[in-house]
């Protein structure tokens, strides 16, 4: 991937990312900001049409770098759940991601200050043991050869053993490093979701090769069925996926699995739908249930327990997380 | 509705035969004028042609547009596939003297700019300017229209990249009358109104068709009263789900 366009915040420029990242670029229109938000926060941006050609954005992240997890996000199970969003905004075009409701544009902003995050994941250890999931709001692994942020919280995790890092992803890489304190975690798609829903994502059976690859390289490997996408035939898309997944994947060496509907706020929700005018994820009909818009109570509750059942089979029930 | 505003007739005369609809703004805070009268509509685009001053030669997209006055800044969205080289731009209100390298001077796109992102997203507007001097001198009239003339075409290819905006479709293709039918309070249109635009994008509106005309058949619409409305309109949402 290279973008045509790089906006580059006035107070980046002074860091070593910037340069190694407009090199690994290569040409392209280099244009100074003042401020990321100058840009990334315009009113009446077109995402829609921005996602065909996103620019890239180089910016300094000031003040908080890590957050506390969010409600609708899994913890499973971790005491001191945090994220941090060292880019925002992702390279794949999935209809159903809460990147749309949640971010006005659809470039991508790259923050450089790596030993900013560092140290303020240095000084939330000194309080105890941190679990940091690193690629919420993004796909860092899928970046990582432009940006090397993956591999930069792999460092980190290796140099703290407090630290447990999540690195979520959707991209199909060939290797990643076996690290005890890393969880890679592979959101898997049913190939008819995968095909309808996720564009410019690798398929799904070259995901779920990737996952198996890092699994017998002995990672800590997460497999996420989650966001589950209610279709008419939901339960026939869904069923039969888990053994499909088993019979490519060891699950008996797998971290855990995750399994959950989809869910949005409803703030995100709303935000969404009108960018997303011809988006059915965006539109269906939910329900709100505590400000979080989510399928019918009994359809969730089927389908994640059709989903859980299915899973083990396959893996210890302990081993399956649900975020509701 | 695309929108081609060119300060000087000169420079609108290099642009005749081109789509959209040509607007002579005045230059300056003239143009200011010229933009009020124009009622921009989220879906149009605009595109600001002419000269501009500055060292580099050629014909440029502004990457960004300041408002010297002001120092507010703009950024119109780059297009996209325009391999036209990209440079700053500085409006000024007055005409300028001097000149500094990597940058182009014009008196207007800033005015623009502030007028037309209220309305528009960044990426319905294009600021393209052609160098005709370095402030040293000013070009005729005749020198203007050649300069800009001999870029038409690629002119001509970023009004198609804003031309290519997706056609409006119709979210609510039902006759308002259903409305009436079921006794919706506004919240509850708002509520229905969404559920058939879900039923448009996933192909279900002949479903909820059927639905409406099945509860007409049975005497269940037209309700009596807002509240039989709320229990019908839960009904088909439960049906649709």
């Amino acid at each position: 991937m290279r973008f045509s366009h790089v906006y580059v915040e006035s107070k980046a420029g002074r860091y070593p990312l910037t340069e190694e990242i407009l090199k690994k670029n290569g040409d392209c229109s280099i244009i100074e900001i003042e401020h990321y938000k100058d840009v990334f926060d315009r009113p009446r941006q077109d995402a829609q049409a921005q996602k065909k050609d996103p620019a890239l954005i180089l910016a300094v992240r000031e003040g908080s770098r890590i957050f506390r997890g969010a409600p609708v996000c899994q913890s499973f199970g971790q005491r001191n759940f945090y994220y941090s969003s060292c880019v925002m905004n992702c390279l794949f075009d999935c209809e159903y991601c809460y990147l749309k409701g949640m971010y006005p544009s659809s470039n991508i902003v790259v923050f450089v200050n790596f030993e900013d995050y560092a140290n303020d994941v240095k000084e939330l250890l000194k309080e105890g043991p941190l679990y940091v999931c690193a690629s919420y709001d993004t796909d860092l692994i899928a970046l990582n050869g432009l940006t090397g942020l993956a591999d930069r919280w792999i460092s980190l995790a290796e140099e703290n053993e407090g630290l447990l890092v999540e690195l979520r992803t959707k991209a199909a890489p060939l290797e990643l490093k076996n690290v005890p304190n890393v969880i890679y975690a592979f959101t898997l798609s049913p190939d008819e979701i995968a095909k309808r829903y996720e564009r410019n994502v690798p398929a799904a059976d070259d995901r779920i090769k990737a996952a198996a690859r890092a699994v017998e390289n002995g990672c800590k490997v997460r497999l996420c069925f989650d966001p589950m996408i209610l279709t008419d035939d939901w339960e026939s898309v869904y069923g039969g996926f888990a053994d499909h997944v088993a019979g490519k994947i060891d699950f008996s060496k797998l971290t855990d699995v995750s399994v959950g509907c989809f869910r949005i706020s409803k703030e995100y929700l709303s935000s969404m739908r009108k960018k997303c005018l011809d988006s059915e994820i965006a539109w269906y009909p939910y329900v709100i249930r505590n400000g979080v818009a989510q399928y019918e109570e009994d359809t969730d509750r089927k389908m994640q327990e059709f989903m859980c059942a299915e899973l083990s089979r396959h893996i210890a029930e302990e081993k399956i997380f649900t975020w509701n | 509705m695309l929108y081609v505003l060119s300060a000087l007739k000169c420079e609108a005369a290099a642009l005749e035969g081109l789509p959209g609809k040509h607007i002579v703004t005045g230059v300056g805070r003239n143009a200011c004028r010229a933009l009020e009268k124009i009622e921009l509509e989220s879906t149009d685009s605009v595109i600001n042609v002419g000269v501009a001053a500055g060292t580099s030669g050629g014909c440029h997209l502004a990457s960004s547009v300041t408002n010297m006055e002001t120092g507010r800044r703009f950024y119109p969205d780059m297009p996209s596939g325009i391999s036209l080289p990209e440079l700053p731009l500085m409006t000024s209100p007055e005409i300028v003297t001097h000149v500094e390298p990597g940058f182009l001077y014009d008196m207007e796109a800033a005015l623009i700019c502030e007028y037309a992102m209220k309305k528009v997203a960044p990426s319905r507007i294009a600021i393209v300017k052609v160098v005709s001097d370095d402030g040293s001198r000013r070009p005729s009239a005749n020198e203007v229209t050649a300069f800009i003339r001999s870029y038409r075409d690629d002119v001509a290819k970023i009004m198609a990249v804003l031309e290519n905006t997706p056609e409006k479709k119709d979210y609510m293709p039902l006759e308002s009358s259903v409305m009436d039918e079921l006794r919706l309070t506004q919240y509850m249109r708002c509520e229905f109104e969404d559920l058939v635009h879900y039923c448009v994008v996933s192909n279900k509106m002949e479903k909820l068709e059927g639905i409406l005309e099945e509860m007409r058949g049975s005497g269940v619409l037209p309700v009596s009263d807002k509240r039989q409305g709320r229990r019908v309109l839960d009904e088909i949402f439960a049906r649709i789900r």
